[in-house]
């Protein structure tokens, strides 16, 4: 549990870089929906794209259920996998919600996949996805 | 000296194959694991692929249709042969699911080829072979795909000196 933790607070930390300081609800949205891409290009070449919708979806139940606050955001999402829906529901939230909508979205489905194929291959199938930002610029340094 | 092509032999890493064999696995061979539903034929690949592959000699593991490579992927696990530090480094799962559903046996082999051209591997698997030609078959062409797609697989993949094999019932 201590290294499933360790990957949360990574996660966040991520979250966090990639975002930028003080950043507003749009370079929050902006940060998860890259994640989420960077999630996907690692895992679809290896479970193909029908397995990381399933994935995906499965990740947004489980946030619904487990955090009611959630609930609304995720009913809002209609289609398998729409990351610029995603990105436009966010930010209608303020910066405090998209941020935990964020980290629970993105903790659930490292979470889900370590109870799937285990903490080592979780870890080394998604290691280049947190990785990079931490020594990248962050993101908002990048926009025009 | 002998002017005659040498074969290597490659050790499997599987007790008693490599003498049933002859030595182990004739290099750049092409290999049909045939058998009946949960026999082992996965298990049997996955145990060759983690004893065989290494940076220099990677390997590439192609899953079609039938069982999630999740599943799989967690099944594979709990054999001590299975180490996860290898994937992506010797070893590079590639899913063919949504290229098989498209119904295109000519585009699924495209598809091979450009990952083998790609990743050079030494070893490629394709689990299941059987999936890839039910998946293009019509009624206008039932059953006559699994020969050519074999015979053109063979013949590329043995240009590419890859030892292969085909894993199906």
């Amino acid at each position: 549990m201590s290294t499933l933790s360790e990957e949360s607070r990574q996660i966040v930390a991520s979250l966090a870089h990639r975002a930028g300081p003080d950043a507003d609800t749009a370079r929050i949205a902006e940060a998860i929906v890259a994640i989420l891409q960077d999630i996907s290009a690692a895992l679809t070449p290896i479970i193909g794209q029908q397995g990381v919708i399933a994935l995906y979806r499965r990740s947004l139940h489980l946030c619904a259920s487990t955090h009611p606050r959630l609930a609304c955001t995720y009913d809002n999402l209609q289609t398998p996998m729409d990351l610029i829906e995603l990105k436009t529901v966010l930010v209608e939230q303020d910066e405090t919600d998209a941020q935990f909508f964020g980290e629970m979205l993105l903790t659930t489905l490292y979470e889900l996949l370590t109870t799937l194929i285990g903490p080592s291959l979780t870890a080394r199938l998604l290691r280049g996805v947190w990785q990079p930002s931490l020594s990248e610029t962050p993101s908002q340094e990048n926009s025009p | 000296m002998s002017t005659k092509v040498a074969i290597n032999r490659l050790a499997t890493g599987v007790p008693g194959l490599d003498e049933v064999l002859g030595g182990g696995l004739p290099e750049f061979s092409f290999n049909l694991i045939a058998g009946p539903p949960g026999c082992g034929k996965t298990t049997l690949a996955h145990q060759m692929m983690f004893s065989l592959a290494t940076p220099e000699r990677p390997a590439l593991f192609f899953t079609v249709l039938g069982e999630p490579p999740l599943k799989m992927l967690r099944y594979q696990q709990q054999f001590d042969f299975f180490d996860s530090e290898a994937i992506n480094r010797s070893i590079r799962y590639i899913n063919l699911a949504d290229d098989t559903l498209a119904g295109d046996l000519d585009e699924v082999l495209r598809r091979i080829v450009s990952e083998v051209e790609a990743h050079s591997p030494s070893l490629v698997f394709v689990d299941s072979f059987r999936s890839v030609v039910l998946a293009s078959q019509t009624q206008d062409n039932p059953n006559n795909n699994l020969p050519q797609f074999i015979q053109q697989l063979g013949m590329l993949m043995t240009t590419w000196q890859a030892t292969t094999f085909l894993i199906g019932e």
